[in-house]
Protein backbone atom coordinates (compact mmCIF):
# COMPACT_ATOMS: atom_id res chain seq x y z
CA UNK A 1 0.00 0.00 0.00
CA UNK A 2 2.40 2.61 0.86
CA UNK A 3 3.72 2.11 -2.55
CA UNK A 4 1.73 5.21 -3.57
CA UNK A 5 3.76 7.60 -0.82
CA UNK A 6 6.07 6.33 -2.46
CA UNK A 7 5.36 7.02 -5.98
CA UNK A 8 4.35 10.20 -5.44
CA UNK A 9 7.39 11.02 -3.55
CA UNK A 10 9.36 9.43 -6.24
CA UNK A 11 7.18 12.25 -8.50
CA UNK A 12 7.86 15.46 -6.17
CA UNK A 13 11.72 14.69 -6.33
CA UNK A 14 11.91 14.79 -9.92
CA UNK A 15 9.85 18.11 -10.05
CA UNK A 16 12.10 19.85 -7.85
CA UNK A 17 15.42 18.27 -8.64
CA UNK A 18 14.39 19.24 -12.36
CA UNK A 19 12.84 22.34 -12.03
CA UNK A 20 15.82 24.07 -13.83
CA UNK A 21 14.44 22.21 -16.51
CA UNK A 22 11.80 23.65 -17.90
CA UNK A 23 9.45 21.75 -19.99
CA UNK A 24 12.13 18.45 -20.05
CA UNK A 25 10.74 15.76 -19.72
CA UNK A 26 11.74 12.67 -17.97
CA UNK A 27 12.09 9.23 -19.92
CA UNK A 28 13.27 6.40 -17.31
CA UNK A 29 13.77 6.56 -13.99
CA UNK A 30 16.55 4.09 -12.52
CA UNK A 31 16.13 2.91 -8.36
CA UNK A 32 18.00 1.12 -6.47
CA UNK A 33 16.06 -0.92 -3.93
CA UNK A 34 17.15 -3.50 -1.52
CA UNK A 35 15.20 -6.77 -0.28
CA UNK A 36 14.55 -4.86 3.02
CA UNK A 37 12.84 -1.76 1.83
CA UNK A 38 9.84 -3.82 2.09
CA UNK A 39 8.56 -2.68 -1.89
CA UNK A 40 6.60 -4.65 -3.99
CA UNK A 41 8.04 -3.70 -7.69
CA UNK A 42 4.46 -4.06 -9.27
CA UNK A 43 2.48 -2.19 -6.87
CA UNK A 44 5.17 0.27 -6.93
CA UNK A 45 5.28 0.51 -10.74
CA UNK A 46 1.44 0.86 -10.90
CA UNK A 47 1.51 3.65 -8.27
CA UNK A 48 3.88 5.28 -10.12
CA UNK A 49 1.99 4.90 -13.47
CA UNK A 50 -0.64 7.02 -11.84
CA UNK A 51 1.25 9.44 -9.61
CA UNK A 52 3.36 9.99 -13.05
CA UNK A 53 0.51 11.13 -14.68
CA UNK A 54 0.09 15.01 -16.22
CA UNK A 55 3.95 15.10 -14.86
CA UNK A 56 7.31 15.56 -16.49
CA UNK A 57 7.51 11.43 -15.43
CA UNK A 58 4.24 10.69 -17.46
CA UNK A 59 4.86 7.52 -19.33
CA UNK A 60 8.41 7.11 -18.00
CA UNK A 61 9.84 4.05 -17.73
CA UNK A 62 11.23 2.55 -13.95
CA UNK A 63 14.00 0.78 -14.25
CA UNK A 64 15.03 -1.02 -10.92
CA UNK A 65 18.24 -1.97 -9.68
CA UNK A 66 17.86 -4.43 -6.57
CA UNK A 67 20.40 -4.93 -4.25
CA UNK A 68 21.47 -7.57 -1.77
CA UNK A 69 21.54 -7.68 2.14
CA UNK A 70 24.85 -7.48 3.16
CA UNK A 71 25.87 -8.33 7.01
CA UNK A 72 29.27 -7.80 9.06
CA UNK A 73 30.34 -9.78 11.93
CA UNK A 74 30.81 -7.39 14.59
CA UNK A 75 33.56 -9.20 15.98
CA UNK A 76 35.96 -9.82 13.05
CA UNK A 77 34.85 -7.85 10.47
CA UNK A 78 34.16 -10.38 7.84
CA UNK A 79 31.43 -9.18 5.16
CA UNK A 80 28.64 -11.26 3.67
CA UNK A 81 26.08 -11.09 0.66
CA UNK A 82 22.61 -12.70 1.12
CA UNK A 83 21.51 -12.76 -2.30
CA UNK A 84 17.49 -12.71 -2.22
CA UNK A 85 15.14 -14.12 -4.98
CA UNK A 86 16.85 -12.79 -7.75
CA UNK A 87 15.56 -10.73 -10.26
CA UNK A 88 13.51 -12.80 -12.84
CA UNK A 89 12.23 -14.38 -9.80
CA UNK A 90 8.50 -12.84 -9.73
CA UNK A 91 8.07 -8.89 -9.03
CA UNK A 92 6.49 -10.11 -5.31
CA UNK A 93 7.45 -9.18 -2.25
CA UNK A 94 11.21 -8.95 -2.69
CA UNK A 95 12.14 -9.32 0.90
CA UNK A 96 10.49 -12.98 1.74
CA UNK A 97 12.23 -15.72 2.79
CA UNK A 98 15.35 -13.95 4.26
CA UNK A 99 17.28 -15.88 6.82
CA UNK A 100 19.93 -14.20 8.22
CA UNK A 101 22.88 -15.74 9.56
CA UNK A 102 22.84 -16.41 13.16
CA UNK A 103 26.71 -16.82 13.32
CA UNK A 104 29.57 -15.04 11.44
CA UNK A 105 30.58 -17.76 8.89
CA UNK A 106 34.38 -17.29 9.63
CA UNK A 107 35.00 -16.86 13.07
CA UNK A 108 31.57 -18.26 14.32
CA UNK A 109 30.59 -14.84 16.22
CA UNK A 110 26.80 -14.35 16.77
CA UNK A 111 24.67 -11.64 15.92
CA UNK A 112 26.01 -10.09 12.72
CA UNK A 113 25.34 -6.67 12.00
CA UNK A 114 23.30 -5.89 8.55
CA UNK A 115 24.87 -2.60 7.06
CA UNK A 116 23.09 -2.55 3.38
CA UNK A 117 19.73 -4.35 1.61
CA UNK A 118 17.22 -1.42 3.27
CA UNK A 119 18.34 0.99 0.05
CA UNK A 120 15.30 2.58 -1.52
CA UNK A 121 16.94 5.67 -3.86
CA UNK A 122 16.55 7.26 -6.93
CA UNK A 123 19.58 7.06 -8.70
CA UNK A 124 19.31 8.96 -12.02
CA UNK A 125 16.81 10.27 -14.42
CA UNK A 126 16.82 10.37 -18.62
CA UNK A 127 15.24 13.88 -19.31
CA UNK A 128 14.89 15.02 -22.83
CA UNK A 129 14.87 18.60 -23.37
CA UNK A 130 11.67 20.31 -24.83
CA UNK B 1 16.41 15.21 -29.00
CA UNK B 2 18.85 13.68 -27.33
CA UNK B 3 18.09 11.95 -24.30
CA UNK B 4 20.97 12.50 -21.19
CA UNK B 5 20.82 10.59 -17.80
CA UNK B 6 20.99 13.26 -14.77
CA UNK B 7 22.37 11.91 -11.82
CA UNK B 8 20.51 12.34 -8.75
CA UNK B 9 21.10 9.94 -6.23
CA UNK B 10 18.92 10.87 -2.99
CA UNK B 11 16.80 8.83 -0.83
CA UNK B 12 13.87 8.31 -2.23
CA UNK B 13 12.22 9.39 1.15
CA UNK B 14 14.21 12.21 2.43
CA UNK B 15 11.70 14.68 2.47
CA UNK B 16 10.15 12.15 5.10
CA UNK B 17 13.72 11.61 6.75
CA UNK B 18 14.58 15.24 7.05
CA UNK B 19 10.97 15.81 9.11
CA UNK B 20 12.19 12.71 10.99
CA UNK B 21 15.33 14.24 12.09
CA UNK B 22 13.83 17.80 13.15
CA UNK B 23 11.32 15.72 15.13
CA UNK B 24 14.58 13.49 16.30
CA UNK B 25 16.14 16.75 17.71
CA UNK B 26 13.57 17.76 19.52
CA UNK B 27 12.83 15.03 21.20
CA UNK B 28 16.41 14.49 22.41
CA UNK B 29 16.33 18.47 23.40
CA UNK B 30 13.34 17.57 25.30
CA UNK B 31 14.81 14.70 27.25
CA UNK B 32 11.74 12.58 25.81
CA UNK B 33 11.89 8.72 25.29
CA UNK B 34 9.98 8.70 21.77
CA UNK B 35 8.90 4.86 20.88
CA UNK B 36 6.95 3.99 18.04
CA UNK B 37 4.92 0.77 18.67
CA UNK B 38 4.12 -1.21 15.25
CA UNK B 39 2.19 -4.77 15.06
CA UNK B 40 -0.44 -6.09 12.97
CA UNK B 41 -4.11 -5.11 13.42
CA UNK B 42 -5.23 -6.54 16.82
CA UNK B 43 -1.84 -7.68 18.67
CA UNK B 44 -2.71 -5.34 21.63
CA UNK B 45 -0.38 -2.16 20.91
CA UNK B 46 -3.39 -0.37 22.84
CA UNK B 47 -4.24 -2.73 25.51
CA UNK B 48 -0.30 -2.35 26.26
CA UNK B 49 -0.33 0.56 25.85
CA UNK B 50 -3.53 1.13 28.86
CA UNK B 51 -1.15 -0.66 31.25
CA UNK B 52 2.15 1.12 30.14
CA UNK B 53 0.72 4.56 31.11
CA UNK B 54 -1.26 3.66 34.32
CA UNK B 55 2.08 1.86 35.54
CA UNK B 56 4.59 4.77 34.52
CA UNK B 57 2.55 7.46 36.49
CA UNK B 58 3.46 9.63 37.79
CA UNK B 59 6.05 9.89 34.81
CA UNK B 60 4.30 12.23 32.37
CA UNK B 61 3.58 9.86 29.30
CA UNK B 62 1.79 10.92 26.07
CA UNK B 63 0.72 8.83 23.11
CA UNK B 64 0.29 9.33 19.41
CA UNK B 65 -2.08 6.91 17.84
CA UNK B 66 -2.86 6.35 14.08
CA UNK B 67 -5.77 4.70 12.47
CA UNK B 68 -7.52 5.24 9.36
CA UNK B 69 -10.63 6.31 10.97
CA UNK B 70 -12.04 6.13 14.67
CA UNK B 71 -10.90 7.89 17.63
CA UNK B 72 -11.97 4.93 19.94
CA UNK B 73 -7.99 4.38 20.71
CA UNK B 74 -7.64 7.49 22.09
CA UNK B 75 -10.68 7.59 23.87
CA UNK B 76 -9.35 4.44 25.96
CA UNK B 77 -5.52 5.95 26.47
CA UNK B 78 -7.21 9.17 27.73
CA UNK B 79 -8.47 7.59 31.18
CA UNK B 80 -4.64 6.74 31.58
CA UNK B 81 -3.39 10.23 30.51
CA UNK B 82 -4.13 14.05 30.04
CA UNK B 83 -1.40 13.82 26.99
CA UNK B 84 -3.24 11.84 23.99
CA UNK B 85 -3.93 12.41 20.47
CA UNK B 86 -5.62 10.41 17.40
CA UNK B 87 -4.19 11.26 14.21
CA UNK B 88 -6.94 9.74 11.80
CA UNK B 89 -5.28 8.93 8.46
CA UNK B 90 -7.99 7.97 6.52
CA UNK B 91 -6.80 5.42 3.69
CA UNK B 92 -2.72 6.22 4.38
CA UNK B 93 -1.63 2.67 5.73
CA UNK B 94 1.04 4.45 8.17
CA UNK B 95 2.35 7.06 9.87
CA UNK B 96 4.52 9.83 8.34
CA UNK B 97 7.00 11.97 10.41
CA UNK B 98 4.78 15.13 8.80
CA UNK B 99 1.71 13.94 10.45
CA UNK B 100 3.40 13.31 14.11
CA UNK B 101 4.91 16.82 13.89
CA UNK B 102 1.69 18.36 13.00
CA UNK B 103 -0.32 16.43 15.87
CA UNK B 104 2.54 17.73 18.43
CA UNK B 105 1.53 21.21 18.02
CA UNK B 106 0.77 22.92 21.43
CA UNK B 107 2.03 20.51 23.30
CA UNK B 108 4.60 21.41 25.84
CA UNK B 109 7.50 18.52 24.54
CA UNK B 110 10.27 19.58 28.09
CA UNK B 111 7.06 18.56 30.66
CA UNK B 112 7.15 14.95 29.32
CA UNK B 113 9.79 12.19 29.72
CA UNK B 114 7.78 9.77 27.23
CA UNK B 115 6.05 9.37 23.57
CA UNK B 116 4.44 6.45 22.79
CA UNK B 117 3.65 6.85 19.04
CA UNK B 118 1.01 4.44 18.42
CA UNK B 119 1.53 3.57 14.46
CA UNK B 120 -1.59 1.97 11.98
CA UNK B 121 -1.91 -1.51 12.42
CA UNK B 122 0.34 -2.76 9.75
CA UNK B 123 3.41 -5.00 9.51
CA UNK B 124 4.63 -3.93 5.96
CA UNK B 125 4.20 0.16 5.74
CA UNK B 126 4.90 1.69 8.64
CA UNK B 127 8.70 -0.36 8.82
CA UNK B 128 10.02 2.11 5.49
CA UNK B 129 8.81 5.62 7.65
CA UNK B 130 11.28 7.44 10.12
CA UNK B 131 9.11 9.41 12.99
CA UNK B 132 12.36 10.86 14.61
CA UNK B 133 11.63 7.92 17.08
CA UNK B 134 14.22 6.86 19.63
CA UNK B 135 13.37 3.02 19.68
CA UNK B 136 11.06 1.03 17.44
CA UNK B 137 9.32 -1.74 19.40
CA UNK B 138 7.51 -4.86 17.45
CA UNK B 139 4.61 -6.21 18.64
CA UNK B 140 3.70 -9.83 17.86
CA UNK B 141 0.39 -12.06 19.61
CA UNK B 142 0.89 -15.06 20.99
CA UNK B 143 -2.38 -15.92 18.97
CA UNK B 144 -0.37 -14.99 15.51
CA UNK B 145 1.80 -18.19 15.30
CA UNK B 146 5.37 -18.44 15.54
CA UNK B 147 7.03 -18.18 12.19
CA UNK B 148 4.95 -14.49 11.26
CA UNK B 149 8.64 -12.68 12.31
CA UNK B 150 9.89 -13.94 9.16
CA UNK B 151 6.77 -13.41 7.02
CA UNK B 152 7.84 -9.77 7.57
CA UNK B 153 11.25 -9.01 7.65
CA UNK B 154 11.74 -5.75 6.68
CA UNK B 155 10.04 -4.04 10.41
CA UNK B 156 11.53 -7.28 12.43
CA UNK B 157 14.90 -6.49 10.70
CA UNK B 158 14.42 -2.59 12.47
CA UNK B 159 13.47 -3.34 15.25
CA UNK B 160 14.92 -2.75 19.18
CA UNK B 161 12.70 -4.58 21.01
CA UNK B 162 9.92 -7.07 20.04
CA UNK B 163 7.17 -7.66 21.99
CA UNK B 164 5.54 -11.21 22.70
CA UNK B 165 1.68 -10.21 24.00
CA UNK B 166 -1.07 -11.70 25.32
CA UNK B 167 1.30 -14.18 27.10
CA UNK B 168 -1.24 -15.46 29.45
CA UNK B 169 -3.37 -17.39 26.61
CA UNK B 170 -0.10 -19.64 26.32
CA UNK B 171 -1.67 -22.54 28.27
CA UNK B 172 -4.14 -22.50 25.57
CA UNK B 173 -2.47 -22.30 22.46
CA UNK B 174 0.26 -24.71 20.93
CA UNK B 175 2.53 -21.68 20.42
CA UNK B 176 6.40 -23.08 19.98
CA UNK B 177 8.72 -20.03 21.87
CA UNK B 178 11.57 -21.41 20.60
CA UNK B 179 10.52 -21.36 17.29
CA UNK B 180 9.63 -17.73 17.79
CA UNK B 181 12.47 -16.72 18.80
CA UNK B 182 14.34 -18.33 15.95
CA UNK B 183 11.97 -16.95 13.71
CA UNK B 184 12.87 -13.29 15.20
CA UNK B 185 15.97 -14.18 15.42
CA UNK B 186 17.24 -15.42 11.36
CA UNK B 187 15.68 -11.31 10.47
CA UNK B 188 17.03 -9.99 13.74
CA UNK B 189 19.64 -11.53 14.92
CA UNK B 190 20.20 -9.53 18.56
CA UNK B 191 17.44 -7.91 19.26
CA UNK B 192 15.41 -8.50 22.62
CA UNK B 193 12.36 -10.74 23.30
CA UNK B 194 10.15 -9.53 26.06
CA UNK B 195 7.35 -11.67 26.47
CA UNK B 196 4.37 -9.82 28.48
CA UNK B 197 0.47 -10.34 28.78
CA UNK B 198 -0.94 -7.03 29.60
CA UNK B 199 -3.83 -8.78 31.34
CA UNK B 200 -2.49 -10.53 34.19
CA UNK B 201 0.76 -8.07 34.17
CA UNK B 202 3.53 -10.39 33.74
CA UNK B 203 6.53 -9.41 31.97
CA UNK B 204 5.51 -5.44 33.12
CA UNK B 205 8.20 -4.86 35.14
CA UNK B 206 10.81 -6.14 32.63
CA UNK B 207 8.86 -3.90 29.99
CA UNK B 208 9.10 -0.88 31.90
CA UNK B 209 12.97 -1.33 33.03
CA UNK B 210 13.49 -1.06 29.71
CA UNK B 211 12.02 1.72 28.71
CA UNK B 212 13.19 3.65 31.93
CA UNK B 213 16.84 2.26 30.77
CA UNK B 214 16.59 3.23 26.84
CA UNK B 215 15.41 7.18 28.90
CA UNK B 216 18.39 6.77 30.88
CA UNK B 217 21.08 5.94 28.04
CA UNK B 218 19.43 9.40 26.14
CA UNK B 219 21.31 11.40 28.55
CA UNK B 220 24.42 9.83 27.62
CA UNK B 221 25.90 11.96 25.13
CA UNK B 222 26.83 9.57 22.54
CA UNK B 223 30.88 9.56 21.75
Amino acid sequence: MHELSLALALVETLEERLRDRSGARVTAVHLRIGPLAGVVESALRAAFEVAAAGTLADGAHLAIERTSIVVRCRACGQERRIDGPGADESDGFVAHLIHLPPTCASCGSSAPAVIGGDELELVAAEVVDA
Amino acid sequence: MPEELVRLEQRLLRRNEDAAAELRRRFRAAGILTVNLMSSPGAGKTTVLERTLASIAPEPAAVVVGDLATENDARRLRRHSPWVRQVTTGTVCHLEAAMVAAVLEGWDLERLHYLFIENVGNLVCPASFDLGEAVRVVLFAVTEGEDKPEKYPPIVHRADLVVLTKCDLLPYLGFDLERFRASVHSVNPAVPILPLSARTGDGLGAWLAWLRSRRAALAVPSS
